[in-house]
């Protein structure tokens, strides 16, 4: 745990991350995602609780002894020193001889498309660039770990994605330990072996991609991750797969077997549930049938190949229906528009109500 | 077809020469005042005085006829190189002495005292300069005299009317405002940069010396600049704390002044000018020149 003043801005975190594994906390801004990251790197040090680094407790070990390199949204480049002076930084602090420290770093200047540029000051670099200079100064260290803050957050769109790619194929080839915070969660899905969800100071979710995405543990990770309609109900009636719960909108049929994850049935007639369609998953219907829901059509979002429509409801909630774009481009219905919407039983998700 | 036209045309013409020059007499505008003042007050002086280094002096009559004699006085008579030289010796010193001793002052301050009682602790370094400078070298005198404080202390040291004397007064004020620079540009510094360096295994001495210090390469020049500036032209530590027993080129251009020689006041006049211009150039060249890998 960690206080600042009187509010704990990290509280309660149990927080695993396995050698080599790529490891993202996510999570809106003030969620306490990069104070984690600082108190790994000793840059703070928790009020209560432990941090262990290979099995051993560094919670009071300095930061210049605890060798957990970290890679800044703002790079953090050292403005006297060229390329290959930032990147020998590290080594030069703890007394590796010139020779060793070139070679040491011409390799990963190399690697990273950086060697003709070694002895240029670093502020004639792009943003690019620089960051790749950041990672090699980082990498040089060869701690076999690296803390990433934000590092792509400096970056434009385009050569974000290209970065993201390089940082991936750069994690997995020298088998690196990544803890990668961003508050972007495509960024995190796309790259991440491990994303860990945090709100508000404590860890909402963790576990892989597919989980936080299809399986959110909390309507917080509901909300935050993907685009999810997230409905509160109570369950009318069960047989084992299929319940009829009651919705402020309507009546619905949903498998239950999802949500509970050591599969028994823990939902009864009478208890209340929230549960979660994902935008993706709700389709237009001809409006009969079971789990129908009229609404109008607010406006389209487009975002490459997905169109996303918000539709709002009688009541006036906005639900969110993602269509490929080449289903939907030319033959868009126009705002304002009633359409009915449906969704199958199964590809309904439950929250866990425990959490 | 690509791009979007809004309107009728787009006009290929190029804009009037009102439009391309109302930006740049908008500018002009805003540096008029200081422009003129500095016109009025310093450029013109400044080509008088040029003029007036190369008049003539005859039985204490100024005449307008050109002569090089002023100047070349300066080369052949060795009292004013003797005086140049101690000058620019105490100048240059006094620069290092005022960067050494206010670097370490403006570290701990910014580094090692808690933010909120920073400004407290500055207020105190810069309460001296809230007097007049002449009523602190006067100060300095009692204190330095021979039965001065320092030696009603027990020390007895010739310290008034020497050139060490002068220094003391001297560092006494410049180190304020050295410190007062250095602190700024070490307030300036990203702490990022210091926690990059922590996390990248320096330990505190190693950032002060990799990381800060270079950070603070370009207050360190114009500090020292600024003590060698004042200690070249000074004259009033130079006259109450050296007693004339320093001879210092300052204090020869008072006495050409004293004897009514304005050609000889402005001859020594130009060539201070044009050291401290040389020590601008150096200053700055050394802050600002080659970065080092």
């Amino acid at each position: 745990m960690k206080e600042f003043g009187d509010s704990p801005a990290v509280d309660s975190i149990d927080l695993v991350v396995e050698p080599g594994t790529f490891c993202a906390l996510i999570g809106p801004s003030g969620c306490g995602k990069t104070t984690t990251l600082r108190l790994i790197s000793g840059m703070e040090t928790p009020t209560s609780g432990q941090v262990l680094l290979n099995g051993n407790d560094v919670t009071y070990v300095s930061p210049r002894n605890r060798k957990t390199p970290l890679v800044w949204q703002s790079f953090a480049l050292f403005p006297h020193l060229t390329v290959r002076g930032n990147v020998e930084f590290g080594l030069r602090m703890s007394g590796v001889d010139s020779g060793e420290r070139r070679s040491r770093a011409m390799k990963l200047l190399e690697y990273m498309g950086l060697a003709e540029m070694e002895n240029r000051p670093v502020v004639t670099l792009s943003g690019g660039q620089r960051q790749r200079v950041g990672l090699a100064r980082a990498l040089v260290m060869e701690t076999g770990i690296l803390l990433l803050d934000e590092p792509l957050g400096s970056l434009d769109a385009n050569l974000r994605i290209v970065m993201q790619s390089e940082l991936k194929k750069l994690q997995r080839e020298l088998q690196l330990t990544f803890v990668y915070v961003t508050h972007n969660q495509n960024e995190a899905l796309a790259m991440a072996d491990q994303i860990v969800v945090m709100n508000d100071g404590h860890i909402e979710q963790g576990g892989s991609a597919s989980d936080v995405y299809l399986r959110p543990a909390t309507q917080f990770v509901a909300e935050f991750v993907g685009a999810n309609n997230i409905f509160g109900a109570q369950v009318i009636t069960t047989n084992g797969t299929h319940m009829e719960v009651e919705t402020e909108i309507g009546r619905f049929k949903i498998a239950s077997g999802l949500g509970a994850p050591d599969g028994s049935e823990r939902h009864r007639a009478g208890s209340a549930i929230s549960f979660v369609v994902q935008a993706s998953r709700l389709r237009l219907s001809t409006g009969n049938g079971q789990n129908v829901l009229r609404g109008k059509v607010i406006t389209h979002e487009f975002s490459g190949a997905l169109v996303t429509t918000f539709v709002e409801l009688d009541d006036g909630r906005l639900l969110k229906l993602q269509r490929p774009e080449i289903e939907v481009m030319g033959r868009e219905e126009a705002p304002d528009e009633m359409i009915s919407l449906t969704w199958r039983p199964e590809d309904v998700h439950i929250l866990p109500e425990d959490r | 077809m690509s791009g979007v036209a809004v309107g009728r045309r787009a006009s290929t013409a190029r804009p009037s020469l009102w439009v391309r020059l109302k930006p740049r007499l908008s500018v002009g505008a805003w540096a008029a005042p200081a422009l003129i003042w500095q016109l009025v007050f310093a450029a013109v002086p400044l080509a008088l005085l040029v003029l007036m280094s190369f008049w003539t002096l005859s039985e204490y009559q100024v005449s307008k006829e050109f002569t090089l004699d002023n100047y070349s006085r300066l080369f052949s008579d060795s009292i004013y190189l003797q005086a140049y030289l101690r000058s620019l010796l105490l100048s240059f010193t006094n620069a290092l002495l005022a960067i050494l001793i206010s670097l370490p002052f403006a570290y701990a301050l910014a580094f090692h005292v808690k933010p909120r009682r920073q400004p407290l602790i500055l207020l105190i370094i810069a309460l001296p300069l809230f007097t007049s400078y002449l009523m602190r070298m006067y100060a300095w005198q009692t204190v330095l005299a021979d039965n001065g404080v320092v030696n009603a202390a027990g020390l007895h040291v010739k310290l008034l009317f020497t050139e060490t004397g002068i220094r003391l007064g001297l560092l006494s004020y410049f180190c304020t405002i050295v410190i007062l620079l250095l602190y700024t540009a070490m307030r300036l510094v990203p702490p990022e940069l210091l926690e990059a360096a922590r996390n990248l295994g320096a330990t505190e001495r190693q950032v002060a010396l990799r990381v800060i210090l270079p950070q603070t390469k370009l207050a360190m020049a114009i500090g020292g600049l600024f003590a060698f500036i004042l200690t070249f032209g000074d004259f009033v530590a130079t006259s109450i704390l050296g007693g004339g027993q320093a001879y210092l080129f300052s204090a020869q251009i008072l006495d050409q002044v004293r004897i009514s020689n304005w050609p000889g006041a402005a001859s020594l006049a130009i060539v201070m000018l044009i050291t401290l211009l040389l020590a601008f150039a150096i200053a700055f060249r050394l802050a600002l020149g080659k970065r080092t890998a």
